[in-house]
């Protein structure tokens, strides 16, 4: 059976009229006009309304700091790495304390971000997460390179609800275990 | 001569050759922290277990001397699984801040953790805590956590650099690294203790935090610092160096440099880069085309003529000086010369001559000809011109005083001087050893390869490009389009270069022909 | 003063009056009727189409406007100029003048032609000069198809418009548009005497005296202003944007502007013709003491048709596709010429059947 012969219905004289099918459909769509026979809107009003958005939305990606307000960054170049767009570029500085190294600089251009959350996964230090925040929008391409204190801005609004897996500092736990053996490492 | 099989690869080797020598001989690398092909044997990290068939237990390939009719195992099931154990065992103080230390990407206990570890430790108990950021001296700090106490860095300070500085304190697993006598490590090789530290336990002051190293772009190259010639890997980020770390050359250096020679590319950012051509006009230096200044550097050449003094730095390449040479014997000047430059010397790698070229300048003959005067002779007489190679005078008030009063000066150099501001009426901005291919000849005659590694800044061309250009408009001969076309130019018309092959220098170099001229070697 | 106020009693100053009146409404009810088109459409579409600019939106068309004035007025390289610029133009000024001669209340009329609705035709045919001329003129392929359809279209469609208004002439005896509403007004002549109830005064309108020719006119009436389900001449899902393709900024308003004034101009001749143009039953006359508010009312029942008329007409946009080529042919000449011909045929025995009975 290389094809089929389709029966088509014979049509009666009023459907050939057109006048009544046209008039059906006039019907069906005055139904929609008015909401009625169960049509509804489906528009969302997008400033005013807006998407509950699923537990693992991957927004742009911000910097949390710890529970006592310190960088959990210590720019290890892991994302900067790992960004197949290189949106992240990263300048490492030296810190006091037990921890020798924060960012100086850490930029990503949202521009090149693609969102794959790749960052937030190589992060050993969970220091990066992909937000909520999807509306991102500038003037100039210079603004949309988000420096370090905007990423940590956005990070903060976003830390609240308890996302940010591990609030307290890995180190923490090694200066505590380094106290009990009588070594100082703050200084 | 003893014949031994490993891993199924039998082999004959010198009397006296260790397992581990062996195997690296045949192309099987077997795990090793503490066997370092230029140190003594300590044999204390246990990390290179092999398995060898006669002997209960498995042996350290890095202490086995072969012997007749050996069979070694290296990837046996016995083996492999003590060389995992041994791994635990290391790493069980060790913090794992791998995010923070700087080794990483470049450190053996990632790699061996990685590749024959195990990816958990069966140690429940606190970790032992040293310090951590211990300043061993303003070049070297030092991170007792991290250090797998291998005593390499001991070792080299006694045997390579021969000053006995560091050794292991306290005891059991209070062991850690410390500078005898509580003082700062002070030999000028000392660098090299954060080389041969196979884990992050010494990191370098300089590069500290820099970048990490797996993104530096690495040129193999040569060290501009003296007329050793310490084979380098240059490492370069954003268009800068970074670092600079010794490469293995057995003909020259072997696994190490001098700290001064890592701190050549200092000057390689400075603000004093020339990034476009000047011309001296009203009595001060404006900048202009390329065009332009070669225009008025060849007319200024031209009239010179004959009574053209000529300094050729001893930093140019060989086929810079071969340019500069052709260009001089077009004019007909016998004036040329190589201004000698100190640098430190001891019975080691540093020679004291910090002219990386030196050899090179004495093989080509760039040095006062018949009836020629040298640089000596500048203030005593009067010449009509004056052209500095990559060369400056700030160094020699007299000199620079008396060229000044020369009818026309011109410069080619990567930075500005006192030199170019003063004297020059023509100044060609030239590049840094960092920024041009090449050849250097060191100071045991070995013709050895100079990778660009970044890009000059600005409108600055390198040396061979500019004395080419120069060559093309003062003989009409063509102008080399690469370095590889003056060095083939040069190796065809200069006899101790002859037959060598730009590529196949590899990444040794190879010896010049000619032996020793009388004299040359300082 | 008393100068001034005299010259507009002249019938040139009162003309001049109407012209301004009747050339700046027609515009602003084409920016509501585009509003109109886009929130119907998304409303039919269960979306919910332009509701910013102003209270429900209502703006949205000055906002447009303001766009297509500050947007590049791009005249390509390869067109013919004057042509091409003759085209917009052409498009709009057809059904302005048409408009001149409708009724939109009692004896408000810019001219009042005993020529009439051949005045219109004549005016509204020059209207598939401007489709055929932009097409042509771009020099584009799609719009060259999107002229040569509207052209051919246009012509198809006139034959059927005609013939289907001649029954209502032959009913009313005359071609004055005047005529035709005061005809519709008078109410029904029922066993020799004149009845002007509600009802009779309600099926005295021409579109039951003349049911199919309304419809045939209806029809014909949206493929001469090339609406869905006729719109082939711009077809977007075939031909780009058809004739008006290679036009932008204002160019492309005009044209813009000009299929909508059209639809106006043939919503507001139906209304004449077939709705009783500005009469309601009577109502009309209900401020018959105050000259000018009765002016205002009429003219609002008539505004009042036109809307619902246009509605209409975009309501069957949103629910009837496209017709094909062949298929719009087909049916123009194939199935409406004959019929129109037919109706025109009843239409004049029963009109002279009455015309012995009453007598």
């Amino acid at each position: 059976m290389a094809y089929v012969k389709v029966k088509r219905r014979k049509l009666t004289f009023a459907e050939r009229t057109y006048v009544a099918p046209i008039a059906k459909g006039m019907v069906t769509t005055l139904k929609h006009m008015l909401q009625l026979g169960g049509t509804e809107r489906v528009t969302m009003e997008y400033p005013e309304q807006k998407w509950k958005l699923p537990d693992r939305y991957r927004g742009a990606p911000v910097l949390v700091k710890d529970a006592a307000g310190r960088e959990k960054c210590v720019s290890c170049s892991m994302c900067e790495y790992v960004c197949p767009p290189r949106a992240i570029s990263i300048i490492p500085g030296e810190i006091d304390g037990p921890v020798e190294k924060a960012p100086k600089v850490f930029d990503i251009d949202m521009l090149r971000c693609i969102f794959c959350g790749y960052c937030e996964e190589v992060c050993p230090e969970e220091a990066i997460f992909m937000s909520e925040e999807y509306e991102l929008c500038g003037q100039t391409r210079a603004e949309m390179v988000f420096p370090k204190d905007k990423l940590y801005a956005m990070g903060e609004k976003f830390g609240r609800d308890g996302r940010t897996k591990d609030p307290v500092k890995k180190y923490d736990r090694l200066v505590s275990e380094a106290a009990a053996q009588g070594l100082d490492l703050t200084k | 001569m003893p014949k031994l099989t490993i891993d199924g690869k039998t082999m004959e080797v010198p009397k006296g050759a260790t397992v581990i020598q062996a195997a690296r001989a045949a192309g099987i690398e077997i795990p090793h922290y503490c066997w370092h092909p230029g140190l003594s044997v300590a044999g204390n990290c246990r990390i290179c277990l092999v398995e060898v068939e006669g002997m209960p237990t498995l042996q350290i390939a890095c202490n086995l001397l072969c012997a007749d009719n050996m069979v070694v195992r290296t990837q046996s099931e016995k083996a492999k699984g003590g060389r995992a154990d041994v791994m635990e065992l290391l790493l069980i103080n060790h913090p794992l801040d791998c995010p923070i230390c700087d080794q990483a990407g470049e450190c053996k206990l990632q790699e061996y953790s990685f590749r024959i570890g195990k990816d958990r430790s069966s140690f429940d108990f606190p970790k032992v805590h040293k310090p951590k950021h211990v300043r061993f001296s303003d070049k070297v700090m030092f991170d007792a956590e991290r250090c797998i106490l291998c005593t390499r860095c001991v070792r080299f300070c006694a045997e390579v650099a021969k000053r006995d500085e560091l050794d292991i304190v306290n005891r059991g697993d209070r062991n850690e690294i410390a500078v005898k006598r509580g003082g700062e490590l002070e030999n000028d090789y000392q660098m090299n203790v954060i080389d041969v530290c196979p884990v992050g336990a010494l990191t370098s002051m300089d590069f500290r935090f820099k970048s990490r190293v797996w993104f530096l772009e690495n040129a193999k190259s040569v060290c501009s610092g003296c007329s050793r010639g310490c084979n380098v890997t240059v490492g370069s980020r954003w268009n800068r160096v970074l670092r600079v770390i010794p490469r293995e050359n057995p003909h020259v250096n072997q696994w190490w440099m001098c700290d001064a020679g890592r701190f050549t590319y200092k000057g390689n950012d400075a603000d004093t880069r020339l990034g476009a051509p000047m011309i001296r006009k009203n009595g001060a230096l404006a900048e202009c085309s390329w065009d332009e200044a070669l225009d008025a550097a060849a007319k200024g050449l031209r009239d010179a003529g004959a009574d053209l003094l000529a300094l050729v730095s001893g930093r140019l390449t060989n086929e810079e000086m071969w340019l500069a040479k052709d260009v001089l014997a077009h004019l007909g000047t016998p004036h040329r010369d190589v201004k000698p430059r100190a640098f430190a010397k001891d019975d080691f790698l540093r020679t004291g001559d910090g002219n990386p070229n030196s050899r090179g300048a004495a093989l080509l003959g760039i040095a006062p000809g018949t009836g020629g005067s040298g640089l000596t002779s500048l203030g005593s007489r009067a010449f009509r011109g004056a052209a500095l190679f990559g060369e400056d005078l700030d160094d020699r008030p007299e000199a620079l005083e008396a060229l000044s009063k020369c009818g026309f000066v011109l410069v080619v150099g990567s930075h500005e001087t006192e030199t170019s501001r003063r004297a020059a009426h023509v100044v060609l901005p030239g590049v840094t050893p960092f920024e041009k291919d090449g050849t250097y000849v060191n100071v045991s005659g070995r013709v050895q390869r100079l990778a660009r590694s970044v890009i000059a800044p600005g409108e600055a061309w390198p040396d061979w490009k500019i004395l080419g250009a120069l060559r093309a408009r003062l003989t009409g001969a063509p102008a080399p389009r690469t370095p590889a076309d003056a060095f083939a130019e040069m190796c065809a018309a200069s006899p101790a270069f002859s037959g060598l092959p730009w590529n196949g220098l590899g990444e040794h170099g190879a010896d010049a022909r000619t032996p020793e001229p009388a004299g040359a070697a300082r | 003063m008393d100068a001034v106020m005299n010259w507009f009693g002249t019938p040139v100053g009162s003309a001049v009056v109407k012209v301004l009146v009747v050339g700046n409404v027609v515009p602003l009810l084409v920016s509501f009727l585009v509003w109109l088109e886009r929130r119907v459409a998304a409303w039919i579409q269960d979306r919910t189409g332009p509701n910013r600019v102003g209270p429900f939106g209502l703006l949205q068309s000055f906002a447009d406007l303001l766009k297509f004035i500050f947007k590049e007025d791009v005249l390509p390289g390869h067109v013919n100029k004057p042509m091409y610029l003759l085209a917009p133009a052409l498009a709009v000024i057809p059904p302005l003048v048409a408009l001149a001669v409708i009724p939109f209340a009692d004896r408000m009329m810019i001219a009042d032609l005993d020529t009439g609705v051949l005045a219109v035709f004549a005016f509204s045919s020059i209207g598939v000069y401007a489709l055929a001329l932009g097409g042509w003129a771009s020099n584009s392929k799609y719009a060259l198809i999107g002229g040569v359809r509207a052209s051919a279209q246009l012509i198809s469609y006139e034959l059927v418009l005609g013939l289907a208004a001649l029954g209502v002439f032959m009913i009313t005896g005359s071609l004055r548009l005047h005529d035709v509403v005061t005809d519709q007004a008078n109410g029904l002549l029922i066993d020799g005497t004149l009845r002007d109830g509600f009802l009779p005064k309600f099926f005295d309108w021409n579109i039951w005296k003349q049911p199919l020719g309304a419809l045939l006119f209806f029809i014909a009436a949206l493929a001469e202003t090339n609406r869905a389900p006729f719109d082939l001449p711009e077809a977007e899902s075939e031909l780009a944007a058809g004739y008006h393709t290679e036009y932008s900024s204002m160019k492309f308003a005009l044209f813009f502007l000009g299929e909508y004034a059209a639809m106006v101009a043939i919503s507001g001749l139906f209304t004449t013709l077939y709705l009783g143009g500005w009469t309601l039953f009577g109502a009309e006359n209900l401020f018959a003491g105050t000259p000018a508010l009765q002016t205002a009312w009429q003219i609002a029942i008539f505004t009042g048709k036109v809307v619902f008329l246009l509605f209409t007409i975009i309501w069957i946009r949103w629910t009837v596709p496209r017709f094909r080529y062949d298929q719009l042919m087909d049916l123009g000449w194939k199935r409406m010429l004959p019929i129109s011909i037919g109706w025109l045929v009843f239409t004049a025995l029963a009109t002279w059947a009455y015309a012995q009975h009453v007598r």
